[in-house]
């Protein structure tokens, strides 16, 4: 049985009717479930469990990407099939699996190729896509046997499991695997900053490191994004969770 | 993607100029790559490939091949299987096949190697140990004679007992 789980926004404005088209591809492709509205107070996590006793076996976001990794960051130790049919904005995720947007998704649905992918562990979140912190004066930890940290102003970190970062060649793009078993760290130090007109940032090669687990501090709090939600923090750990989390995704995506 | 929108005026185009041909080329090999601009702290170990262009103070320890770029400084003792080192070390140097010195190394410690490459103004301090084939003969004599003199310990107590 589906349960789809629809963002609010999603019912509003000029998303309506594609929600509309959503419906009716559901109902021919005979994927029709239980509909229920996320909104800003939702917990998805104990609509999922209710869901499950109920006796559900896959459970598809449809919003934007958003939408997605706000489920996904809480609910990926349960075990179910998650799927997604982007609507919105932000659905750049969606090349990455392989999952065409709107109404075209239900045909992806419908052929329903489930792989499980490796799940990040930030502190007592969830990430499947990318764990970044941007420049900031940070040191990381990495199993518990070595440190590394900047030589001069300040670092990016990334460490990515859908793909590498906008900043990595395709050269250290290869490292990346979701279903690998494996994590890295992609660090690009920041060289220097000159203002003539405007700011102009170089910087330093690039550092990629494999690791288990890895902790990331700062004497001051720095921004972190899991998935793209942005929180403050002054140490964060990550790590690859125990369990992987099964996705329906296209022919088409991006990783193998 | 997930990141935030990056200032379209940062330069990018000095990024990135690690180059892997010489390690293997493996696509799913495990490779480190230390930046010049990052500092470790701490023992530093992998089980791929490794290549070292910032400082490390403390053991670097590989399963497979290491680069030490020029530039580079290790400040403790290195081990791996082979490697090619253009930056400084100042620690002992053990390497299970060959070690190549470019003409921009500086090991401070002692070597230990199976082959040895040495370019000309590469500096070395510290002695060199190289288990040729000599030391092999004379571990493969060292062997046989202990299984000689066990041999003839079992003989003499099967006699002993016989006699007994």
């Amino acid at each position: 049985m589906y349960v789809y789980l629809v963002d609010a926004f999603v019912k509003k404005g000029p998303y309506a009717r594609v929600l509309k088209t959503i419906e009716n591809s559901l109902t021919d492709a005979e994927l029709s479930g239980k509909v229920i509205t996320l909104g800003a107070f939702s917990n998805p996590k104990a609509i999922l469990h209710d869901e499950i006793r109920n006796g559900a076996k896959s459970v598809v976001c449809i919003g934007d990407e958003n939408t997605f990794s706000r489920v996904l960051t809480q609910c990926a130790d349960v075990d179910i099939v998650f799927g997604w049919i982007p609507v919105g904005r932000e659905v750049g995720m969606s090349t990455i699996l392989g999952v065409p947007y709107g109404a075209d998704a239900c045909k992806t649905l419908r052929a329903r190729r489930v792989i499980a992918i490796d799940v990040l562990q930030v502190n007592d979140r969830y990430s499947i896509a990318e764990v970044y912190v941007p420049m900031a004066k940070v040191w990381a930890a990495v199993d518990g046997k070595y440190a590394m940290g900047p030589k001069g102003d300040g670092l990016e970190v990334a460490v990515c499991n859908l793909r590498a970062p906008e900043w990595a060649t395709r050269e250290f793009a290869k490292h990346v695997n979701p279903k690998d078993r494996q994590l890295e760290v992609f660090i690009r130090p920041l060289e220097k900053q000159t203002k003539v007109k405007f700011w102009r940032t170089r910087y330093s090669p690039l550092t990629v490191i494999p690791f288990e687990k890895m902790t990331v501090y700062s004497k001051t709090p720095f921004e972190l994004f899991v998935d793209g939600q942005r929180s403050k923090e002054t140490r964060v750990e990550i790590s690859l969770a125990p369990h992987t989390v099964k996705l329906i995704t296209g022919k088409r995506r991006t990783f193998f | 993607m997930f990141k935030p929108k990056e200032n379209k005026e940062q330069d990018v185009t000095e990024e990135t100029t690690v180059t892997l041909e010489v390690l293997d080329e493996t696509p799913k090999e495990i490779e480190t790559i230390v930046g010049p601009s990052v500092e470790v702290e701490g023992d530093f170990s992998s089980k791929g490939n490794m290549i070292v262009q910032g400082t490390v103070a403390g053991n670097v320890k590989t399963a497979k091949n290491l680069r030490v770029e020029k530039g580079a400084k290790i400040l403790a003792n290195v081990q791996a299987q082979n490697a090619k080192i253009s930056g400084s070390i100042q620690g002992n140097v053990k390497i299970k096949n060959t070690l190549e010195l470019t003409s921009t190394a500086v090991v401070v410690g002692d070597v230990h190697a199976a082959a040895l490459i040495v370019a000309g103004g590469a500096i070395l301090h510290g002695k060199c140990i190289m288990p040729g084939e000599h030391v092999a003969k004379a571990k493969a004599a060292k062997a046989a004679k202990t299984t000689t003199r066990s041999r003839s310990r079992t003989r003499q107590t099967a006699t002993a007992q016989a006699a007994a």
